[in-house]
């Protein structure tokens, strides 16, 4: 098996989501290379309409592999500004570039310093073993 | 660190208590850690569909009805079954590595027990992940499943939810999933034969294969189950579920009782 790829600049939930929070209150969320890996090839995903409401710690949406669902629980509460449109077409970008192409949705904070929960890169690291 | 193995029988119910059942042992497994191999059948013919398969608009409801056939979703993944002449297996158990290890190990089991019913089965080679579709989940072998020269014998799926797995499957004991053709709104879509299958355009798939046909006799769902716990690699005892199953039972027999559930475009 081949290392995990942990970008240094994102938050991780122990449930294998990453958030990536720029200064302007908005998170982008997605699933780590360590869970990509895990699943193999995705091939379906269900998320939440833009305007809908994400709580920390919930479920937003579903993932499918290899006939395998597997839930996806929102690393912060706000509201979603936007979902990824390609990923209804094209599930398999989840696989090729998780931190980047397969990002799932854009969150408006409800409160942008709130980080409960969440895994620095480092803890992330030692949660998956890596 | 071997995980704890409990065996439970049960007898055939309908498709919202099987689903019911199976969904409040995945949460048992994320709440004791304990693994549980369940086998078991149905009440009367019923269709599952997979977690993400459109049913509203694509399965014909009324058709349904008139063959006298039940419906429900699963909370796994993957395409429509007709469960009637079959035996239904389900682990629960903590998630201890990848989706492809855990189906793996479980078709170890299958594939053991299999041979002890005496059935020369194999594992189909690796292949692409096939999309919800409307597709029967017979009509096409999956990467490590079992298959009889070639041709589908069981058919799995799974989730994940909480740090625990559920994966339930089917092993055809009777061919009935040629039914599946005739309930789809737009029979162009189900791949049976006279039609094209959606993925494999041109192919017409084959029947799956059936402990009917491997063996030249229709073994019972218990000679079945015997089989499957004795093929377990693992200490193991029985279960009589608990009180707190027991209420879990009841508020997952709502999720699939749910007309929304079931019956989504």
């Amino acid at each position: 098996m081949t290392a995990s790829n942990i970008p240094t600049d994102l938050l991780y939930t122990p449930d294998h989501e990453y958030v990536r929070v720029s200064a302007d209150g908005v998170a982008e969320i997605g699933i780590t290379d360590f869970a990509q890996g895990e699943l193999g090839d995705i091939v379906f995903v269900e998320l939440p309409a833009p305007g809908a409401s994400v709580t920390a710690h919930s479920q937003f949406g579903t993932v499918e592999a290899v006939k395998a669902v597997s839930e996806l629980n929102s690393p912060v509460t706000g509201v979603v500004l936007a979902i990824n449109p390609r990923l209804d077409k094209e599930p398999a970008l989840i696989n090729s570039d998780p931190y980047g192409d397969g990002w799932m949705i854009r969150v408006k904070l409800a409160n942008p310093a709130a980080r409960d929960g969440l895994l620095t890169p480092t803890d992330y690291a030692a949660h998956i073993g890596a | 660190v071997t995980a704890r193995w409990r065996l439970l029988y049960t007898e055939p119910l309908d498709g919202i208590d099987n689903m019911a059942l199976d969904h409040a042992l995945l949460a048992r497994a994320a709440r004791t850690g304990e693994s549980v191999l369940r086998v078991y059948s149905w009440q009367s013919p019923t269709v599952s569909f997979g977690r993400h398969q459109h049913t509203a608009g694509t399965y014909d409801r009324c058709r349904l009805a008139r063959l006298g056939l039940a419906a429900v979703r699963r909370p796994t993944g993957g395409r429509a079954v007709l469960h009637a002449r079959e035996a239904t297996y389900s682990v629960t158990a903590p998630i201890a590595g990848p989706l492809r290890a855990t189906y793996a190990s479980i078709n170890a089991t299958l594939l053991a027990a299999l041979r002890r019913l005496g059935v020369d089965a194999s594992l189909a080679p690796r292949s692409r992940a096939p999309r919800p579709d409307v597709s029967p989940c017979f009509a096409l072998p999956t990467e490590g499943e079992i298959t009889v020269a070639g041709r589908k014998l069981a058919g799995s799926a799974q989730c994940r939810e909480n740090g625990a797995y559920l994966q339930h499957g089917s092993i055809l004991i009777e061919d009935d999933q040629a039914l599946l053709g005739r309930l789809t709104e737009d029979q162009s879509l189900t791949g049976r034969p006279g039609t094209a299958e959606k993925n494999f355009v041109g192919a017409v798939p084959a029947p799956p294969a059936t402990l009917r046909e491997a063996l030249g006799r229709a073994p019972s769902v218990e000679e079945i189950a015997d089989a499957l716990f004795k093929s377990l690699d693992a200490e193991a005892s029985p279960l009589s579920l608990e009180d707190t199953v027991r209420a879990d039972l009841g508020a997952f027999r709502a999720r699939y009782s749910d007309e929304h559930w079931t019956w989504r475009a």
